[in-house]
């Protein structure tokens, strides 16, 4: 066994050449499935993340149709026993063509808590500030519209919104909270919920949050918030989403994903499998005269077999590490560049070297069985 | 040692049957010198396949050491191959990414010993033939003599009943294929190993004992 294998190596190092080729479809075909898979497991693992910061005590109501334009209705969900907090605000965009990312909420003082800001300069929007033309602006606003200076002399300034004029009252710490549920906090302007309802006559509340208690169970208390509705606004379509609910449909999308993007990446294995076949062939048909020396030496049918089988084998393992290596390394670099924790699974690196070995064995096959039914005769003269 | 009896062998050439060998009676005793002459054509190749147990005959029976082998399977013929016959090519049929220790190693590779004994015993066989210290060379280092002093090395380390040399010296000069026949000679007389060389230079047939001449698939002639 020894023996062939130390062969299987001196053959596969004598024709470099097409030992690499054939390598690099295997180590593409591995890596790219070892990538796909631990970076699918990593966003996987990032979007959960994100949502944990979210806080898994929160809740988020989505209404539709009928929806209301009294805040009053909102706030006053308070009531239910099982939250603590609750948020209900309005979104529009600012309207700029270059400025596209920027946007409006306008918001009541609770939204301040349940999704845990910190004022960097000023205070944040008072429920007593009613109608006000008052604006907290996030962090990233001032470097959107290239203001200089110090933080604390952009209160005070008075600024123009979709048209209307608004004197700035605070400036929001960078925060990623929300992120995950598509709010940039950082980029958007708070206004007071009567201000933005007042602009627009068409705007309707259309979402709030909700911070539950810690002994609440989330299950019954979503369902306690949908009642609520239902008793008070019955012609309004209400949705309760817990960040529970969100992780769990976030994860299992994640995985739905991974299977897929494992099945794209298997197709590149087969590939690099024909590959290794196709090499094989090519070695048996080159070799044949020393596969008819080795039979008249008394190298029996299965010997023949093994020494090419071992030779695919030797091949497919060696295409497996180096994949699963440079497969962890694209991993590591894509984790880098996005910021993200990097970690590897045991799972895929193990399926990884069990894929390619079965490869190995399965596309070596053919061409083993090849070299062992030659006609010793034939063989010996090389044709 | 070697017996054959009505030996023949037809190859199906589309419609028509082709008879290579039609009948062929040979007695090998142990010990002997023998050469085989032939024309090409002559079914010269072919008999040296069946002897060398890498065909078999259409019909006959044919003993080697006692053995009936004409209905020997694949897999025992390569046992056989191994164990009783060694053979020397014209073209020396070495493996080219293997030294001459490894590749005479081979045969015993394939009876299973263990790699200290494999070289071990090669490197006795290559003293004997005069290679020890090419052991670690590669063939393409070698002449083509010193080539063939290898594949001689090969065919002896298995210890076979019978070697069989198929044009050993085809593919050297005279003066070095001579040297190669005297080293025929020798392992023939001081170890008693039988041998049998085809060649179709007369040369070569006048210094063995024994000269077989194939002709029109018959052996017609016997010296």
């Amino acid at each position: 066994m020894n023996v062939y294998i130390k062969e299987a190596g001196r053959s596969l190092y004598a024709n470099k050449q097409r030992t690499i080729l054939s390598l690099i479809g295997i180590v593409i075909g591995i890596a790219s499935v070892i990538s796909l898979v631990s970076i699918g497991t990593i966003v996987t693992a990032e979007s959960t993340r994100q949502f944990r910061q979210l806080g898994t005590d929160l809740v988020r109501l989505t209404f539709r149709e009928k929806e209301s334009r009294s805040p009053e209705l909102f706030l006053d969900l308070i009531s239910q026993p099982c939250v603590h907090a609750v948020a209900p605000y309005t979104s529009g965009n600012y309207q700029s063509a270059e400025l596209w990312d920027l946007s409006m909420l306008g918001v009541t003082h609770s939204f301040y808590d349940v999704t845990k800001l910190t004022m960097q300069a000023g205070r944040f929007i008072s429920d007593l500030d009613d109608k006000q033309h008052f604006v907290v602006i996030g962090s990233g606003i001032p470097e959107a519209l290239k203001w200089q200076g110090e933080t604390t002399n952009f209160i005070g300034k008075e600024i123009v919104i979709n048209g209307q004029q608004y004197t700035i009252i605070g400036v929001l710490q960078q925060t990623n909270s929300m992120k995950s549920i598509n709010l940039s906090l950082n980029k958007t302007f708070f206004l007071p919920i009567k201000r933005h309802l007042a602009n627009q006559s068409t705007l309707s509340i259309s979402k709030e949050m909700a911070r539950m208690r810690s002994d609440a169970d989330s299950k019954s208390c979503a369902r306690d918030l949908e009642n609520y509705f239902k008793i008070h606004s019955p012609q309004m379509k209400v949705e309760a989403i817990t960040a529970d609910q969100l992780i769990d449909q976030m994860r299992e999308q994640g995985e739905m994903f991974n299977i897929l993007l494992a099945a794209i990446a298997s197709i590149s294995l087969l590939v690099g499998g024909i590959g290794i076949m196709n090499i094989m062939l090519v070695s048996v048909s080159e070799r044949k005269e020393e596969i008819g020396i080795r039979r008249a030496l008394g190298a029996k049918q299965k010997d023949i077999r093994y020494q090419f089988l071992i030779e695919s084998l030797l091949l497919s393992i060696i295409g497996g590490i180096l994949g699963i290596g440079f497969g962890s390394l694209i991993t590591y670099i894509t984790a880098q560049i996005n910021n993200w924790d990097f970690f590897m699974l045991l799972w895929p690196m193990l399926m990884g070297a069990g894929v390619s070995a079965v490869i190995g064995v399965f596309f070596g096959f053919f061409p083993a069985h090849q070299a062992a039914n030659l006609d010793p005769i034939v063989a010996l003269r090389g044709e | 040692m070697l017996t054959m009896q009505q030996i023949t062998k037809s190859y199906q050439v589309g419609p028509t049957q082709l008879d290579v060998l039609t009948g062929v009676n040979l007695q090998i005793n142990q010990g002997e010198l023998v050469a085989i002459m032939g024309k090409s054509g002559s079914g010269k190749s072919t008999l040296m396949n069946i002897i060398g147990l890498l065909d078999q005959s259409t019909s006959g029976e044919y003993h080697l050491n006692q053995k009936l082998i004409s209905h020997y399977k694949d897999d025992e013929l390569s046992t056989a191959r191994n164990e009783m016959i060694g053979f020397v090519f014209q073209s020396f049929y070495l493996l080219p990414r293997l030294n001459a220790l490894e590749n005479v190693a081979i045969p015993l590779l394939y009876r299973g010993l263990s790699e200290k004994e494999q070289y071990q015993r090669s490197m006795e066989v290559l003293e004997k033939v005069g290679m020890a210290d090419r052991a670690h060379h590669r063939p393409n280092e070698l002449s083509g003599g010193q080539r063939q002093r290898v594949a001689i090395a090969r065919a002896l380390v298995g210890k076979p009943q019978l070697i069989l040399a198929d044009e050993p010296t085809g593919a050297l000069d005279p003066k070095v294929g001579g040297e190669i026949m005297k080293l025929f000679l020798n392992l023939n007389q001081q170890e008693g190993i039988t041998i049998i060389i085809i060649t179709h230079d007369p040369g070569i047939a006048e210094l063995c004992q024994r000269t077989v001449v194939i002709e029109d698939g018959q052996l017609r002639d016997q010296i």
